[in-house]
Parts: structure tokens; sequence; C-alpha cells
């Protein structure tokens, strides 16, 4: 079978038992160069079991995963850069012990590691103790041990849980950077908005299983909602008498309508307007992410 | 292999607990085995009574005998590092670093042999440690016309080597099994010196043949008690090849268990 040399990750029936809770259930992703991709899920729906697997530190209980189009070694998780929710370091040592220690594991260049230091705003406190430092302090060194191998992949689990806003907005950034040098990025988190604000690509999990995957920005570009209101009584009758309408809800003041594509609120207002009806309220809803997922979610009750 | 090894050196030489252990370690076998000849000579100043008999006339320190002797002592000292041992695995364990190790590019074989380097590199530093002091012992205390005798029975320091590496490689399997350091060190102490004793000790005439391939029966067995020959009982002054050989396959099991279980572990 002919690879895609653009393929990064792909899972095949992944499935994960722990005792009868099955916390993957046969899931299959692709995920392509250049990527930012996210996992979306509730809670307890297998993210970080799913990635434990693929960095080789959960046993699958059956299925495959490919790293580059090949079986996964060592060697590829030396080249991957990974930040997880809880920043794992040694806390008996220094900073930059740590990051010594993790570029022999990786085989990086020792001159990486001050460069990558002064790159996370760590490098005046490298000679103190992991266990003396802020939790955002913690998690910027797990940043620059992440980079201090120049990843092709970057791994983050749930990378602003606990963190300031500035440490998000840093994190954000991080990702960002890294996503615009081409490099290929797999967020999971359950932070809707952080999805949207990074990444380019996502899927939805829940109990292991794939419920949806697809562009962020065929979201956004789906067929919108439309607030329309009016005091004129006859709106919802010449709403209903249009064939370019596929839903009317009924929301507090105003209705919600769903339109065929191509359709927008400019087009609803020149055909109100024209069967004499002023609408007092118009409003364009942009459909987020937020929404899809928890469409999705509730269609798979 | 040096690279393993330099992952567990800088693990271990930050590692306060560590440096003080090992020095410990290294300053009780010193002390104690370097100085029986002079603690005997004190307990004589002292007057306490050997039945007329000179101790300092047994042999203890001549060449041949002192390979053997201080050999035996030498292993009584290996619990101090078995400790260091198992405090450096679960270490691993209590802050989860085995996983990150894992994820940033290391596989399992990979982190037990960095273990079992270390293991490997503080025997031999223990063993040549005992050796010097035998050897300087030694030539202070053999009359000269035992001197000829100087290397006989230095295997006896190749048979301590092998007994601290082994014991070493249990503390890092029962480490590795219950991950918890105090725990670990309970159930190692326990099973060393009460379990298997009482075992074999209980053991059925019939199965009297088993004993000595129990684990830890199989580390003392390698070695056997020198002293009772100077009041002219029978003992095995020589190790025998079938101890050692046996003591190498535990060794090889230990660390295929240890392997077994890190394999089949998620480490979440």
């Amino acid at each position: 079978m002919p690879l895609s040399s653009n393929e990064i990750l792909k899972i095949s029936n992944l499935t994960k038992h722990f005792g009868r809770i099955k916390a993957v259930n046969n899931l299959n992703l692709t995920v392509e160069k250049g990527m930012v991709y996210g996992i979306l899920g509730p809670n307890g729906s297998g993210k970080t079991t799913t990635l434990g697997i693929i960095m080789d530190v959960i046993n699958k209980t059956s299925g495959s995963y490919k790293w580059f189009g090949k079986a996964p070694t060592k060697e590829v998780r030396k080249k991957i850069g990974t930040i997880i929710e809880t920043p794992v370091f040694y806390p008996y040592m220094s900073g930059e012990k740590n990051l010594k220690l993790v570029s022999i594991i990786k085989e990086a260049p020792v001159k990486n590691i001050p460069v990558v230091l002064k790159q996370v705003g760590l490098y005046d406190r490298r000679h103190d103790n992991f266990s003396t430092y802020s939790l955002g302090m913690k998690q910027r060194l797990s940043i620059a041990a992440a980079l201090v191998n120049d990843p092709i992949v970057l791994i983050l689990d749930e990378p602003t849980n606990g963190l300031d806003p500035q440490g998000i907005a840093d994190i954000r950034q991080l990702i960002r950077d890294i996503a615009n040098e081409g490099k290929t990025i797999i967020l999971a988190s359950h932070l809707l908005d952080e999805v949207q604000k990074v990444c380019s690509h996502f899927c939805v999990l829940k109990q292991g299983k794939l419920l949806y995957s697809g562009s962020v920005d065929d979201v956004s570009r789906q067929s919108i909602a439309i607030e329309v209101a009016s005091d004129n009584a006859a709106l919802e009758e010449t709403l209903k008498s249009w064939e370019k309408i596929k839903k009317i809800n009924h929301e507090i003041g105003h209705l919600v309508i769903a339109t065929v594509n191509g359709i927008s609120s400019e087009d609803v207002n020149k055909y109100l307007f024209d069967k004499g009806i002023v609408v007092s309220h118009l409003l364009t809803q942009k459909k987020t992410l937020e929404k899809q997922f928890l469409e999705i979610l509730n269609e798979n009750r | 292999m040096i690279r393993l090894l330099k992952i567990d050196l800088l693990k271990n030489l930050n590692f306060r607990a560590f440096l003080i252990m090992v020095a410990m370690y290294f300053i009780s076998l010193g002390a104690i085995t370097a100085s029986g000849m002079e603690f005997l000579k004190w307990l004589k100043d002292k007057g306490v009574e050997f039945d007329e008999f000179n101790p300092l006339r047994i042999p203890i320190y001549h060449f041949p005998d002192i390979w053997h002797n201080l050999a035996y002592i030498g292993t009584f000292f290996k619990f101090i590092l078995a400790i260091v041992v198992i405090i450096s695995i679960t270490n691993e364990f209590s802050y989860k670093t085995i996983r990150q190790n894992i994820i940033d590019g290391l596989d399992r074989w990979d982190f037990l042999m960095s273990k079992v380097l270390t293991i490997s590199l503080l025997s031999a530093a223990a063993t040549v440690f005992l050796f010097f002091i035998a050897l300087i012992t030694g030539i202070i205390y053999t009359p000269s016309e035992d001197m000829r005798f100087l290397f006989k029975g230095v295997g006896f320091v190749g048979g301590f080597f092998l007994e601290t590496f082994s014991f070493l490689l249990f503390a890092l399997l029962i480490g590795t099994l219950v991950k918890r350091s105090g725990f670990a060190i309970g159930i190692l102490f326990l099973y060393t010196l009460i379990v298997e004793p009482i075992a074999t000790f209980n053991l059925s005439d019939k199965l009297d043949f088993l004993i000595p391939y129990f684990p830890v029966r199989a580390m003392n067995e390698v070695i056997k008690v020198p002293f009772p020959k100077y009041i002219f009982m029978e003992i095995r002054d020589y190790m025998s090849v079938e101890s050692i050989v046996v003591l190498v396959l535990y060794c090889a099991l230990f660390v295929y268990f240890t392997y077994l279980l890190l394999r089949k572990r998620d480490l979440q």
C-alpha cells in the first residue's frame, strides 16, 4: 500500500481496556503534516490514554498505530516533544540538570539547553531546584524540555490546566509559533475555545469512541443560524412559507432560523421586507466549535 | 551503554541520600573489614579470656585465608547498597519519572539497563575497594614466610562481587514489584532474613536437596562461612562451580522478571 508522505500519525482500530472499562474503543485517526490537531472530549473520554499509547507508556489491548508510516520505535519519541498536564521532573535537581538529563535521553545537542532555557524565560533560575519552581515555571520547563531536541511533532495534553492567564497566553503563543514553522501539533483538551483558537483540525472522542473528525474551518463555514424578531405577527408564517428556510426555533424574544447554504441574513432581510415585514432584530450567529461539539455529543447520547 | 550509565548516574549523584548511603557503605565496609586484627588486639588488651588461647595467632588476616575471610564479612554490608537501589528505583515510580523517561525516548529495556549498569558499577567499586583492603591488611599482618600465598584464594573477591551484584538485582526486582520504598525495604529484609530461612528450615527432608536453590540461600552458597575451620571444623574453603552457575542464573532471572514487570505494566 503506498503511503502518503504527509502522514505523521495513523491510528488504526486502537482499543484499550482497563478491566471492564473500554478507555479507547476501536479508534481510527490520521494526523497529517502541518496540522494542528485537536483531540476534544469530556473528561474520561480516552484522550490521555490514547496519547499514552502512542508514546508507549500504556500498552494497547489491540489495534495499531504508526508514526511517519512506520512501526513505532524509541527513536521516533526522541523527535517528539511532549508537554503533559503535570510537568514531571526530578524535584531535587535543578532545571538545567533536568534538561541535561532530557537531552541525554533524546540525544539532543547540549548547546540547545541554554537556548531553550532563555526561550522560556528560566535562564536566571536554571540553577534552582525544580521543587522550588511555581506551577507556571514548571510548565515552562516542560516546554523547554519539549523543544530541546528540535521536535518534528509536538504533543500537548491539557497544557493550560491550572495556569494563570499569562501562562495560558504563553502556551498558545508557543503553539502558534511552532505551527508557523510547519511542524505538526497534537493537542488534547477539553477546552473548546482553546482548540478553536489554535487548531486547524479536530476530532471528538466520547467514551473512547471517535464521534467526529474534520477541520475547524468547516465548522464555521457550515450553515449559519440567524436570529430574527419583528413586531409583525406574520413573521413566523412568512418564514415558514419560504423554501430557503430549513428550520425555525423559538427563543426568548426572537426566532432562530437555519437557512440553506448561501442564504445570508441580508437575503432574509430583503425577503421579509419585500413581504411587508420590517424586522426589529437581525443577528447572524457564528457557529462556534462549542455549539458543534455539544451538538455532536447530543446526537450521540 | 555509556549513555545509559550517564543517565542513571546523573539522577543518583544529584540525590543527596544516594551519596550519603553510598559513603556510609564504603566507610563501614572499610572500617569493619580493615580493623578486625586491631579489634582482637583490643579485646586481648582488655583481658578478655580466650581459654589460654591467643586470638592473635589465628591467621584470619594472613594470606591466603584473608581473601575468604574478608569477602565473607564484606557481603554483610550489601544491605546498605540494597536500600540505595530500592530508593533509586522506587523514586522513579513515585516521581513518575520512569513514565517521562520513556515518553522522552528510552524504552523499558534501556531504562532497566541504566539501573543495572549503576548496580554493576556499585558492585565493581565495592569489589575493588575490598580487594585493596584485603591486599593491604594482608601485607601488614601476614608473616613473611606466608607471603608466597599472596594471591592464593583471591577468587573469593570475585565471589563477593557476584553475591553483592545478585542481591542488588534482587532489591531492584522487589523495588520494581512494590514501587514504594518503605514497603520494598521491609519486604526485602523480611524475605531475606526471616521468610526464606524459616521456609528452608521447615522444608521436609525429602525436599532438602532444593535448599541450595532458594534465591537468598543461593547467594550465601558461593562464599561459605570460613571461621569454623579455626576450631578444626570442616568447611568448604573454595567456591563451587555449581554455586556460581546457580547464582549467575539467578541474576539473569532477576533481570528478566524485572523487565517483564516493566513491560506488562501501564505507566499512568
